[in-house]
């Protein structure tokens, strides 16, 4: 058996919409192993989002089991999943989702108020990750001070604040240019590299998703490929396949 | 491998304050709005309670001060039981001699009455007085500009002087006492003040000399040893003598001689004290006066107690009125109170709810990286009690400065002017906050500051983190 940091088997969750359902993942059975780089893609719509929301304890399956880190989340109360999201889960948004009236080094240090650390020491660890994404010289700044690129660096130090061993990002790389979301990417595989940590990442372009060691590709709420270090050209004629 | 942080047991509190008072610093036009319509409510909070207080502390000293001025006169009337008050007109023979402001001043007994009733069997002394008065304003100036003649007034309504314009005038006023100076009549009938405070009394048929209280010395611009004019004669101050009375005296002092020669009476005098020899003999020396003389108003202790009674009941009636136009405003006062704190809390309310709804994705957010419901609850509760502990200090300085302005603007004003000058002179002079209650109405401002924050808060806390993602 395989040291799983994230081990899901039959999620499945479904969305009541006036008088019908709709199905947001269907089945889904996923093994991730501690310090893998896993990217899910698919079509708009497909439940890659509904799928990481489960994952990263932010939603409830409809049925299914999922067990992070050795614990069965399944069943756990809000405030234990709380807990698990500040301590096992770092998140990366598309669209940032820093604090505006937080400067960078702030917006790092929010997640560790919920820890035992003191208020320097919150300091010092938010300006040492601010360093390893490249924003040593920018921590006074407020969000909107900052590019977009910028912005997402934040994010991510927040992300590493408490260092969780699982990453979900979704759609990192959505508001970036080219040269951004290149260095998001690989800023994102060198950290969780270097800190043996797990980064299960969302995504629809497949050049992010090629980056990936495993990548998953799902339609209509259903895994349909499981397969490791995808080519480019490689995922484009599987989605043809699949249309 | 991932190096596990110990979680904390607590929720670090300093963080949320300071990210609610940020919260709070963000949003400043919105703070400020609300800040000042809380502290406007709270300003109500702290000013009608003062109002209130003023207004029944000023009955009290009221009821206090008629009280001691009855019992006073009460007891000098009662020390007068031989005493036969006999004036030409009215019943209003006070019982303070010094003046007796009642008497009209232009009624006179003839000096033959004086002769008749001595004759009286029974009959220990008659002292007669003159008693004329100074400055009266006429009645043109007294009434407004109309004189209350039948003809002048519509309706049958009666054209009421205005109370502090009569005040000003009757401030003008002086009474002119002419005494009779016997050497018996001063040792044994107290026809002058007994306490002088500077100079000397009037002595035994002394002329051309006054006395006068220390307020007409201001009236007069004269000291003792100057002189005074009075009917175009000329009278030396010899003394200054002490002013016993509530309202103040303005009477002037100087024999009865004096008093006629310059009046023009004659032997006339305006009315007389008629002692018995004992009290046994009052009633039917006061009945033969009375049958003798038809015009004259005869008046006994009994009379005047009576009279005073009368008063009293009157004094108590309109003590009563008062009292009840108070406890109506006691009830239109508490009806306000109740909407400044409803408005308190709504106000919190409507913000929050305000403020919770704009900051979704950013609850969203909080709760993502794992902060628990007790923490956003905390943190919206915290920058609604700071909004309205802002708001108690913005308050409590405004009901400090505004306090008689607002209880006046809110209050009836009938509950300081039923009373007439008098109460209203005693309330303007204490309406002021009370500090016990203004720290109450803050603890109050600041409690429905975190009561009207909790429903906000609590939905917030109910915000599902996956929000935030649907939100992106």
């Amino acid at each position: 058996m395989t040291d799983a940091i994230l081990r899901a088997t039959g999620l499945s969750r479904t969305f009541q919409m006036g008088e019908r359902n709709v199905i947001g993942i269907q089945g889904v059975n996923l093994e991730i192993a501690r310090g893998e780089s896993v990217a899910i893609r698919g079509p708009s719509g497909s439940g890659k989002t509904t799928l990481l929301t489960i994952l990263g304890c932010l939603d409830r399956p409809n049925e299914g089991q999922l067990v992070i880190d050795g614990t069965d989340v399944t069943a756990l109360p809000e405030s234990a999943l709380a807990r698990i999201r500040s301590d096992k889960i770092g998140f990366v948004f598309q669209s940032f989702n820093l604090m505006p009236f937080l400067n960078a080094r702030e917006n790092v240090e929010l997640p560790m108020e919920l820890t035992s650390m003191t208020a320097q020491e919150r300091t010092q660890r938010a300006k040492e990750l601010l360093k390893l994404v490249g924003l040593a010289d920018r921590e006074d700044h407020r969000p909107s001070k900052l590019s977009a690129g910028e912005q997402q660096r934040v994010s991510i130090a927040r992300a590493l604040a408490n260092r969780p061993p699982l990453l979900l990002a979704d759609e990192p790389t959505g508001n970036l240019d080219s040269k951004n979301k290149v260095e998001i990417v690989r800023l994102i595989r060198r950290l969780s590299a270097e800190q043996n940590m797990t980064s299960v990442m969302v995504t629809h372009d497949n050049r992010v998703a090629s980056q990936a060691g495993r990548v998953i590709f799902i339609k209509d709420g259903q895994v349909r490929s499981n397969k490791n270090r995808v080519p480019v050209k490689e995922m484009v004629e599987e989605e043809e396949d699949l249309d | 491998m991932v190096g596990a942080i110990a979680p904390s047991p607590e929720v670090h509190y300093l963080g949320i304050a300071s990210r609610a008072a940020r919260n709070i610093a963000r949003r400043k036009g919105r703070v400020i709005l609300a800040v000042i319509a809380i502290g406007i409510a709270m300003a109500v909070m702290i000013s009608i309670p003062a109002g209130l207080n003023a207004s029944q502390s000023a009955m009290e000293q009221l009821n206090d001060r008629m009280a001691v001025d009855y019992a006073a006169q009460a007891a000098e009337i009662e020390n007068t039981s031989t005493l036969i008050e006999v004036g030409n007109t009215g019943s209003s023979f006070s019982s303070q001699r010094q003046g007796a402001p009642g008497q009209q001043s232009s009624a006179t007994v003839n000096d033959t009455v004086i002769s008749t009733i001595k004759a009286i069997d029974g009959v220990e002394a008659v002292v007669p007085f003159v008693s004329q008065t100074e400055g009266m304003p006429d009645r043109e100036d007294f009434f407004g500009g109309s004189p209350p003649d039948s003809g002048g007034m519509p309706n049958g309504t009666m054209n009421m002087p205005d109370m502090s314009s009569m005040r000003d005038m009757l401030s003008d006023v002086v009474t002119v006492l002419g005494v009779s100076l016997t050497e018996e009549n001063i040792a044994n009938y107290s026809v002058l003040p007994t306490t002088i405070l500077e100079g000397r009394n009037l002595e035994a048929s002394e002329t051309g000399a006054v006395l006068l209280t220390e307020n007409l010395t201001a009236y007069y611009e004269c000291g003792v040893g100057d002189t005074i004019t009075i009917q175009d004669t000329e009278f030396t101050v010899v003394g200054i003598y002490e002013n016993t009375t509530t309202m103040g005296n303005r009477t002037v002092f100087m024999s009865i001689a004096d008093a006629q020669e310059i009046y023009d009476m004659g032997t006339n005098v305006s009315y007389l004290y008629v002692y018995a020899e004992d009290e046994d003999y009052v009633s039917t020396i006061a009945s033969a006066i009375s049958l003798a003389y038809e015009d004259v108003s005869v008046s006994t202790m009994s009379d005047r107690l009576e009279e005073l009674n009368n008063l009293q009941e009157m004094s108590e009636q309109t003590l009563a009125s008062a009292s009840s136009t108070v406890e109506q405003t006691e009830n239109t006062a508490l009806q306000m109170i109740i909407i400044a704190v409803a408005a308190t809390g709504l106000i919190i309310l409507f913000v929050m709810l305000y403020t919770v709804k704009e900051r979704t994705k950013e609850i969203g957010v909080l709760k993502t990286l794992g902060f628990s419901k007790g923490a956003v609850i905390a943190q919206f509760m915290l920058e609604g009690v700071m909004v309205s502990a802002i708001a108690g200090i913005v308050g409590a300085v405004i009901g400090w400065l505004g306090t008689s302005t607002l209880a006046s603007v809110l209050l009836p004003s009938s509950t300081t002017s039923s009373m007439g000058g008098r109460m209203q002179q005693v309330a303007s002079l204490s309406i002021q906050p009370d500090p016990a209650w203004m720290l109450v109405a803050f603890l109050i401002v600041v409690c429905l500051g975190a009561l009207g924050s909790l429903y906000p808060a609590w939905r917030a806390s109910r915000t599902k983190p996956v929000e935030a993602l649907k939100n992106d």
